[in-house]
């Protein structure tokens, strides 16, 4: 029986071409797109499932309530202390090498990053291959190294390199081992690995990761908090209980959780794997109505069939096994259509998703793959199938086929659903883009075009004591304009922050962010200067000068927000005022200020952030970056200069070297790599809602035929005709239209309110969304029509 | 072998209900070949569904083979029928997509009967209306008369109780009419009982008996002497 059921399938298939293509192009588009996402979002789910006990391990992050921002770093003295806490099991501590000098293997220095000391433990949470030499032994051992091969083929050009040396600056590292480079799928990031540095009695700072194995059964909450008790105590005596809150991050959570700061490598973004699914969802869903729709417009043609294989004594169950059979049959080969399309379009998904995807078909995917395409075959074919095996026998024998009108609201109504989703998906798609234009026009308070940034740099070399001899010649390499001193990457985020008390008594301890910056930073990095002046050579004493042990001085920049915390009038009355703060080496640090700023937005526009000052010659920072603006043409030219000047002055050979244009472009990359994805799944919904109304309209073209023939010989022109059976649709569109307007309205308001900065949303947006789909939908039911209305009358009314 | 007893069947759309029988009282035996006739429109196609069990009468008494089946469910009449009855369309209603000897095939499959003994009957009975050597083309590969030699090897190839046949000649020239109608006359007279549906008072003729009807009710039924004469000068009611 099933070969008859395949039989019938395939000769049906291939009498009705044009029905079978558009039902199998339709799915395979939904279905392909389905497999892309599943396997980007199964990806992005396997992060860190390969390390021993993932289950089990979690992350310490901490947030700062004050300055209102977290980062996944914690000091690893105190967790070292806290580690007999109940339920923890074991520890492991991993502290990146801070940037320092150079490495040099005979004559070639290499700037390297991705130094990472561990404790000796990590095997027992990080599943990594060692190749050569033994690990365990490096990470017990000082000034031995373990290199990843990468790094062992770019430093040495070979593998095997255990024995050899390397030079930074008076050190001398060895290799003990090399280990395999790490897999794309985990959130750590180390190229190196070395024995991280003793415990010391140390509780302020925050360098390194520190991940815990629990005991089975934990409650992480509770330990959590049992933990920042106890951090509290010891590393802020005497503060309020909430200044910091640790946090417990499960491993394998860490991919998809992650903030933008302080990560080993970029880390994903939940959202867009949600937005990626729920879209998917909507194609398969898209393309299943089709499917229901166009096999039941196609059903009148089977209707004979059916009648006669139930006059020879077919069952209504067997009528429907066979159906379901068509239909499961039409989904695999559209599924393996999609396979195909899913192989050809992987290098370009890979690429926009910046993930290296593959599709095994011999793997758990795959197994899901083809239960999900059954499931969707099974879903897909239902209706058509019990819709068809009502047909009466005797009605359909004595040529009194009634198309039920059930039949014509559920595909009307699955047609309305389909024009909505897609205007609701172009408002969406066309909103999405405006708003991240916006947030990219957004003004910041800085200039960040042909500027440039030598990063890493010492900050004892930049700030604290002028370096004019290195700032001089800098200036003097052709191409460069201007050259300032920033302790930030000011498309990133904060650094630091002091608690302020300003001289009127209003601001009393207040927690603020600075920014440590060298002389004339309103020129070099183009802020807008509100009243006051510019820290200056001139005025000398701007720079931050110690006193003596107990006192120090600097001149300050104050942005308009802290003027009003501060409670001055306006900003000219702020000028002169003196602001006191602590130098972190014990002295009282006065603070004059010198001007005043507009508002300076580091970071994405995303987050409400607090307004900071700038303060000249001092920071907290261990690290600085020259800001240089430049010809930008000369680049290439430039960078050749800077390694050369650096090299000589700093020791550092193979500077790094950022485009502040490209740093701030990043901030939004991962909004904007959401609003292609859903540009791109719009088009293809549209695409899919068009089959729809096409099947729809042949259907409907069809139906009326004899309509239009007598329309025809009353003298109806073919353009009225055209429009008479395009009515029907647009009305549907209205419909649709109507139900998608609110709840698109509300869905993309809930989704604007997670910025700050937002667009208001347009009605033009709206009209423009329901115009191209009206207009999409009338070229399709016209193409249709058009045909209809062309048939001679003579041939349609001589068979009725 | 076919008892009806006040049998009727009312439609019913929105507003209008239409009466399609009304009070058929209709006795059929073993081994006949009965005729109903008349003209559009008079309910005969609705009292050949009714006994072919594509549809149930509203009111009445169906037995068939003394058996009540006038409640049936759609299930039990599709077991019933399956096994006994044959039917013969005027448009043949063969599957396109199947060819001849799958058409023939398929009732049997229903059946759930092996593939050998399949194979075997379904040659055997396309041997018989002489039409195996089309054995693998599609329907619309064949001429009208060829399609319904189709139509007929498959309502034999159950060997059913009872043929019913619906103006099985309308869609074919009168020498291929003839020799549809000449094969289900030999049929008959090898004891299969047909029931045939027709407005054609020349195929009226091949039958034993005939039964006229206007507005869903019998106004005639009667023995049919004329068909041995074979001529044209039959009754006029």
């Amino acid at each position: 029986m099933l070969q008859n059921y395949l039989i019938t399938a395939l000769r049906a298939f291939s009498r009705h071409q044009l029905h079978f293509a558009l039902n199998v192009s339709g799915l395979s588009i939904g279905l392909a797109a389905a497999i892309l996402i599943g396997l980007f979002a199964s990806y992005e789910a396997s992060f860190d499932q390969q390390q021993p006990n993932a289950d089990r391990v979690v992350r310490v992050e901490q947030y700062f309530s004050q300055v209102n921002a977290g980062v996944p770093l914690t000091n690893k003295n105190v967790l070292n202390r806290l580690r007999d806490t109940a339920g923890v099991e074991d520890l492991l501590v991993l502290e990146p090498l801070p940037p320092g000098a150079e490495f040099r293997v005979e004559n070639n220095s290499f700037r390297l990053d991705g130094i990472v000391g561990a404790s000796r433990n990590l095997l027992d949470f990080i599943q990594l291959q060692t190749l050569y030499g033994d690990l365990a032994t490096v990470l017990q051992t000082p000034d031995q190294l373990a290199l990843s091969a990468s790094y062992a083929r770019m430093l040495f050009a070979e593998q095997n390199v255990v024995g050899k040396t390397l030079q930074q600056g008076d050190k001398r590292w060895t290799v003990g081992a090399v280990f395999a480079d790490l897999p794309e799928n985990t959130h750590f990031a180390f190229n190196a690995l070395h024995q991280v540095k003793p415990f010391t009695e140390r509780f302020t700072n925050n360098t390194g990761y520190q991940y815990l194995r629990l005991k089975a059964g934990t409650d992480t909450t509770a330990l959590a908090s049992a933990l920042q008790q106890q951090y509290i105590q010891m590393v802020y005596p005497g503060e309020s209980a909430d200044i910091i809150q640790l946090s417990l991050v499960p491993l394998t959570a860490i991919h998809l959780n992650g903030g933008l700061r302080y990560e080993m490598k970029t880390t994903g973004s939940r959202s867009s794997v949600y937005i990626c699914l729920g879209l998917s969802v909507l194609l398969i869903a898209l393309a299943g109505f089709n499917f229901v729709n166009m096999s039941i417009a196609q059903s009148a043609r089977r209707a004979k069939e059916v009648g006669v294989r139930k006059a020879l004594g077919a069952s209504k169950s067997q009528i429907i096994a066979q159906f379901l059979t068509e239909s499961v049959l039409t989904t695999l080969c559209a599924a393996v259509l999609a396979c195909a399309i899913v192989e050809l379009s992987l290098p370009w998904f890979s690429q926009l998703v910046e993930r290296q995807l593959s599709l095994q078909y011999f793997s758990e995917f795959g197994a899901g793959l083809f239960v999900i395409v059954l499931l969707v075959g099974l879903a897909a074919g239902a209706y058509p199938a019990f819709f068809m095996a009502a047909f009466s026998a005797k009605r359909v024998l004595s040529g009194d086929l009634h198309r039920g009108k059930t039949a014509v609201m559920v595909r009307k109504t699955l047609l309305v659903m389909q024009s909505g989703l897609s205007v609701a998906l172009i408002i969406g798609a066309v909103l999405l883009q405006q708003q991240l234009h916006y947030l990219q026009s957004l003004p910041v308070g800085y200039q960040r075009d042909a500027k440039i940034q030598v990063t890493d740099i010492d900050s004892n070399q930049l700030l604290f004591k002028q370096n004019s001899q290195l700032l001089e010649r800098v200036r003097a390499i052709p191409g460069v304009q201007d050259v300032g001193i920033v302790d930030i990457d000011i498309t990133n985020s904060f650094n630091a922050s002091m608690s302020l008390s300003s001289d009127n008594g209003v601001l009393a301890g207040q927690v603020i962010p600075f920014i440590g910056v060298g002389m004339e930073p309103v020129r070099i990095m183009g802020l807008d200067l509100v009243a006051g002046r510019d820290f200056s050579q001139q005025t000398s004493s701007d720079w931050y000068q110690p006193l003596d042990d107990n006192n120090a001085t600097a001149a300050m920049l104050l942005s308009e927000t802290v003027v009003k915390q501060a409670g001055y009038a306006s900003a000219d009355q702020a000028l002169g005022k003196v602001f006191t703060t602590e130098d972190g080496d014990g002295r009282s640090l006065r603070l004059t200020v010198v001007g005043v700023v507009k508002d300076l937005k580091v970071g994405s526009a995303r987050a409400a952030q607090p307004a900071p000052v700038l303060i000249c010659g001092f920071t907290r920072n261990w690290h600085s970056k020259l800001l240089l603006n430049i010809d930008l043409p000369q680049l290439p030219a430039i960078r050749d200069q800077l390694s050369e000047v650096l090299g000589q002055s700093l020791n550092i050979y193979a500077p790094n070297i950022e485009l502040l244009a490209d740093n701030y472009a990043a901030i939004y990359r991962n909004d904007a790599k959401i609003a292609k994805l859903v540009s791109i799944f719009s088009g293809l919904a549209i695409l899919l809602a068009c089959f729809g109304t096409f099947g729809l309209a042949s259907f409907s073209a069809l139906r009326r035929q004899k309509e239009v023939s007598v329309r025809k010989v009353l003298g109806a022109s073919r353009l009225s005709i055209v429009n008479l059976l395009a009515m029907e649709f647009l009305l549907l569109v209205l419909i649709s239209v109507a139900v998608a307007f609110p709840l698109t309205f509300w869905l993309v308001a809930d989704w604007l309110s997670n910025f700050n900065q937002r667009i208001v949303q347009q009605p033009w947006v709206y009209l423009l969304s329901a115009l191209v789909v009206a207009a999409i939908t009338w070229l399709t039911v016209a193409s249709i029509a058009f045909k209809a209305a062309s048939t001679r009358p003579a041939q349609v009314l001589h068979y009725e | 072998m076919i008892q009806l007893a006040g049998l009727q069947r009312v439609f019913r759309t929105q507003d209008v209900e239409t009466t399609a029988l009304n009070n058929i009282n209709l006795t059929i035996n073993q081994g006949e070949f009965v005729a109903i006739m008349g003209p559009s429109g008079c309910g005969k196609s609705t009292l050949l569904a009714i006994l072919g069990m594509l549809d149930s009468p509203t009111n009445g008494s169906y037995q068939f083979a003394a058996q009540e089946i006038a409640h049936f469910s759609e299930k039990q009449l599709a077991n019933l029928r399956k096994a006994s009855i044959g039917f013969v369309f005027q448009s043949f209603n063969l599957i396109d997509e199947l060819t001849v000897f799958e058409n023939v095939e398929l009732p049997l499959q229903y059946q759930h009967i092996s593939a050998a003994e399949r194979k075997e009957r379904v040659h055997a009975i396309l041997q018989r209306v002489g039409i195996d050597h089309r054995a693998d083309h599609l329907p619309q590969q064949l001429s009208g008369g060829q399609q319904q030699r189709v139509a007929v090897a498959r309502a034999l190839v159950i060997n059913p109780k009872l043929i019913l046949a619906d103006e099985p000649t309308g869609n074919l020239d009168s020498k291929n009419g003839e020799e549809v109608m000449a094969m289900l006359r030999e049929l008959n007279r090898e004891g299969t009982t047909v029931i045939m549906v027709t407005h054609s008072e020349k195929e009226g003729n091949y039958a034993d008996r005939l039964v006229k009807m206007l507005d869903g009710q019998i106004t005639l039924d009667r023995a049919n002497n004329l068909q041995s004469l074979n001529t044209h000068n039959s009754e006029v009611a």
